[in-house]
């Protein structure tokens, strides 16, 4: 008896802390979210669980957005789809997009929508295959140095920063615009996700390379919000 | 007989024939009397005993002294206030009401014949005398279109009753006249009508609560009509330089004998350019794009029109069109927010399909600002020119900026929206923007709320239009009424809003929402005047999943954007420097339609002035002139007044301001004025609305040649309803002759037996 009063004191406490606790507690209660996509192919489309939160963790503490530090994942034909405007992709292996998800992203990137893919090491031919798609005309365009998308919160004078090392290539942020407009971000060679992981997952990631991916991913996020 | 017998001696029963109750009223009760002549009576039979001074019998004492109780008896009874109830049934009057269309879509024809050609045959084939027969009551007969009247038993013998009316509105009408006549009192109401209803709400749920059978006729089937129609549901009004501006409109085709329609486009009467446009073999409607190119600088009018085929239903809806005001400048969209956010995200994105607007955007980013410029992400800088940018602005959009860093701008930002040269959106987000702290900066008086008290609701709710035709184009998203109302109440939920103390008296609710507050349901939508400038005010949010999600109603334009684009245009509507000018909510007038006109004045200080002299002049195309007074109003500095058209085309109007008899100014403007095409726009008689409404009643439809049948589907019974009919006592006749006999008995007594 005693231990389920204790139960039913924990779980209301749960709840209070969860409804009033300051990340909560915005008088305007739209928190950003990023969810990653789930994408159908069979490539780990999980990888990295602590990227988003942390990224969204520090856009709160730095900035005062309102976030939700969860990693959420939200496929192309799910109709929570349009809940989110901006969708990060990550993974190693193989992706593929039906006909249905190729239509559904497509309907989401004309409606104002941004996708951000970061390259954890493989996807690039199957990206390029994909993107065709959507935009059978269209081609990733290099950005340069100097593009806004390095500079708008954060300087990065040579560019993308390397994070994670994997064939020595340098870094690449490659983009596809509509209108004027960036759709879709594909950052390759980098692995801005791998810097965003909890402290110790990567060894190799110093505290300095981690705060390097996590400006940029600031950077990213301002982008897709004030474009 | 009861009933009679009761009236005989005065007690009242109005119209009661059957007595089902009689009741007894009084203030004291039973209990009151009781007590009171329990009380009272001992003391009078003391008083008469004690005082008698002559030798009595003591059987003449037991009668005087029972004529003296009874008395006083009397004497309480009377002092309790009582009274009788009588309750009973009255005969019941079996009204029953026609209701006839005379809206202008009553003149279309088919085959040879009009629709209230048609009307007239049925009441030549003895309508009112089968109501006659049926009800045993003259049928009571009314006209309606926007509005309801009586129509004379003259009227309707000559059958002199002219279709002119330029809107249906059958929900109003009906409730009107049931109002009228009393709803318990009415057998049902025999409602002739195309169904073709453009004004007002949607019938079915304006009468839903009904308690009328309601008997639609239909004056006759459209059969085999065909018909072309042209609408632009989303006229411009503002067209600049050198740019082209997409006019998207649709084609309404019923068994058209073509498949492909030319519409020819008119600028001032002549003829500008022509497009053809293949009809959609599927469906009623084919959308179509046309590219205005704004060469010059002026106010036009363009005509869109279609050919007319042969057998058409009507032609009233073969053209439309509108005045553009081409102007020189794009307008320039400021946003300055403390975080980014996607509501912001979006109504850039909104703004940037718009050719002629341009948008610069400054947001907080720890010690710098990150901006774009043309909608273009820049990099961040240290601190921007708010002065500059601000002085340069045509509509400035504000989201939880703090105040540290609003002071930096402040004077120039309320310098700029008082002046008229830019409106002001905020937009709500975090608790620094509508944050009681800032209930006593300069910047709160800009706000159509006052901050102090304002509490959040995290309750998500819809969006939700006053009744009646929005004020300002920006809210008409779509030219059907319902639809438009509907757009906006289906769109994407809110997620929360808030609920102010106190709206500012003049403040006005341009959007209301579902979600209810204290008193009613919250604004989500305000508007409010800051000196010259005008200050538009989300309450609640996010609003951008309706540009997220909405799907594109035509390749590009959705809703969302259009709402967007033309709210900031109509904050941009730059104000000359003059200190008198002229506002027109609607934009445009329609004849016969009262259009309002806003007009307002500013001392040479730009201070609103209260009390000043505002006359109107307007001269129509023809050269009359009408001159108007204008009435001051609730909001300082604006005088409103109403002008109904009589005459279609270009009206200019010139206001003139007074204030203690000195002179501060003129304005002047065009005005088109159009004639309705409501009527016409939706030609077809709707046949699904008037049967859902019969059934919906309990009624039953049916069409002008079997109009009788309707007499066979109604139920007439005798109807009775209970009255009630009270009688006060002391108001009764023979109470006041019992009351004035018993003391005279008493005296005759007496008289008689010696005792005097």
């Amino acid at each position: 008896m005693k231990k389920n009063i204790l139960q039913l004191a924990i779980i209301t406490l749960l709840q209070a802390y969860i409804l009033f606790s300051p990340n909560t507690l915005n008088a305007y209660t739209e928190q950003l979210i990023i969810p990653r996509l789930k994408y159908s192919g069979g490539g780990d489309w999980y990888t990295g669980p602590t990227s988003m939160p942390n990224l969204l963790r520090a856009l709160n503490e730095r900035f005062g957005i309102p976030a939700r530090y969860e990693d959420i994942s939200v496929s192309l034909t799910d109709p929570e789809l349009f809940r989110y405007p901006m969708l990060y992709m990550t993974g190693h292996g193989h992706f593929k997009l039906t006909d249905s998800e190729a239509s559904a992203l497509m309907k989401y990137l004309e409606n104002g929508g941004f996708l951000w893919i970061n390259d954890s090491y493989g996807l690039e031919r199957f990206v390029k295959r994909e993107i065709k798609k959507i935009y059978p005309d269209e081609q990733l365009q290099l950005l340069p140095a100097d593009h806004p998308i390095y500079n708008n919160v954060y300087h990065f004078p040579d560019g993308l920063p390397k994070i994670h090392e994997h064939d020595a290539k340098p870094p690449e942020g490659l983009a596809i615009f509509r209108d004027g407009k960036m759709k879709i971000l594909y950052l390759f060679e980098s692995d801005i996700g791998d810097g965003l992981e909890d402290a110790g997952i990567h060894k190799a990631d110093t505290p300095e390379i981690r705060e390097k991916a996590m400006k940029m991913a600031i950077n990213i996020v301002f982008y897709a919000m004030t474009q | 007989m009861f009933a009679k017998l009761l009236s005989l001696i005065g007690i009242k029963t109005g119209n009661i024939r059957n007595i089902r109750n009689l009741a007894f009223s009084s203030q004291w009760g039973w209990a009151g009397i009781l007590l009171a002549s329990a009380a009272f009576l001992p003391f009078i039979w003391f008083l008469t005993k004690r005082f008698e001074g002559k030798p009595v019998s003591p059987k003449k004492q037991k009668i005087l002294m029972s004529i003296r109780l009874l008395w006083a008896a009397g004497l309480i009874f009377l002092c309790s206030s009582p009274g009788i109830v009588v309750s009973g049934y009255v005969p019941k009057q079996n009204k029953l009401a026609v209701i006839l269309d005379v809206s202008k879509s009553m003149e279309i024809k088919v085959d040879d014949e009009t629709r209230m050609q048609r009307v007239e045959k049925i009441f030549k084939k003895g309508l009112l005398d089968k109501v006659l027969k049926k009800t045993g009551s003259p049928a009571e007969v009314f006209a309606f279109s926007d509005t309801v009247s009586p129509i004379s038993r003259h009227e309707i013998e000559n059958f002199s009753i002219n279709a002119s009316g330029n809107y249906t509105n059958l929900g109003d009408a009906v409730k009107n006249v049931t109002s009228y006549l009393g709803e318990t009192n009415m057998l049902g109401a025999i409602i002739i009508t195309d169904g073709a209803n453009n004004a007002g709400e949607n019938p079915l749920i304006a009468l839903r609560n009904t308690r009328v059978p309601l008997y639609p006729i239909a004056p006759g089937t459209d059969g085999d009509i065909s018909d072309l129609g042209i609408k632009i549901p989303g006229k411009p009004s503002i067209g600049f330089l050198n740019s082209a501006m997409a006019i998207n409109g649709e084609i309404t085709a019923r068994n058209p004998n073509t498949s492909e329609v030319e519409i020819t486009v008119k600028k001032d009467g002549q003829i500008h350019d022509s497009i053809k446009i293949a009809l959609n073999k599927e469906g009623l409607t084919t959308p179509f794009a046309y590219n205005l190119a704004c060469e010059e600088e002026g106010l036009f009018r363009y005509e869109f029109s279609l050919p007319v085929s042969a057998n058409e239903l009507t032609t009233e809806n073969n053209k439309t069109g509108f005045m553009l005001k081409v102007v020189k400048e794009r307008i320039n969209v400021l946003a300055i927010a403390g975080k980014p956010s996607w509501d912001l995200k979006f109504i850039l994105h909104a703004l940037s399909s718009d050719p002629n607007t341009d948008m610069t955007m400054y947001i907080k980013a720890g010690e710098k600002w990150a901006h774009s410029k043309s909608f273009k992400p820049q990099k961040a800088i240290q601190m921007p020119d708010f002065a500059k940018e601000i002085e340069a602005a045509d509509a400035i959009i504000l989201q939880e900026l703090s105040y540290e860093n609003l002071r930096q701008f402040q004077d120039a930002l309320v310098t700029k929206i008082e002046s008229g040269k830019a409106g002001l959106l905020l937009l709500p987000s975090g608790s620094t923007v509508y944050h009681p702290a800032y209930a006593s900066t300069p910047f709160a008086k800009l706000l159509p709320v006052n901050l102090a008290g304002s509490k959040w609701h995290s309750i998500s709710g819809n969006m939700k239009l006053p009744p009646g035709d929005p004020e300002y184009s920006f809210l008409k998203l779509q030219a059907d009424r319902f639809k438009n109302e509907a757009l906006f109440s289906s769109a994407p939920k809110f997620n929360g809003i808030f609920e102010f103390s106190e709206i500012k008296p003049a403040a006005q609710i341009l959007i209301s929402s579902t979600v209810r507050g204290k008193n009613s349901e919250l604004p989500f939508l305000l508007h409010s005047r800051a000196g010259m400038g005008n200050v538009l005010m989300f309450t609640g949010g996010p609003v951008w999943p309706m540009g997220f999600r909405t799907v594109p109603i035509s390749g590009s334009l959705k809703e969302y954007t259009a709402f967007i684009v033309n709210m900031a245009k109509w904050l941009a509507n730059r104000k000359e420097d003059a200190q008198v000018s002229i506002e027109i909510p609607g934009g445009k007038a329609f004849i016969s339609k009262p259009a309002k006109i806003n007009v307002w004045v500013m001392d040479s200080a730009n201070k609103l002035l209260s009390s000043a002299q505002v006359h109107l002049k307007i001269t129509e195309p023809e050269g009359a002139e009408t001159k108007i007074v204008c009435r001051e109003t609730s909001q300082t500095g604006c005088y409103e007044a109403s002008f109904t058209a009589v005459a279609e085309g270009t009206h200019k109007i010139e206001a003139s301001a007074y204030h203690k008899g000195a002179f501060l100014g003129t304005s002047t403007t065009e005005l088109y004025v159009e004639m309705p095409t409501a009527e016409f726009e939706n030609p077809q008689i709707d046949h699904e609305l008037l049967s859902k409404l019969a059934e919906q009643s309990g009624g039953y439809f049916a069409y002008d040649v079997n109009f009788s049948d309707i007499f066979d589907k109604m139920e007439v019974t005798a109807a009775t309803k209970l009255e009630t009919a009270y009688t006060d006592f002391t108001d009764l006749w023979f109470l006041f002759l019992w009351m004035a006999l018993l003391p005279i008995a008493e005296w005759y007594l007496r008289r008689t037996g010696g005792l005097s």
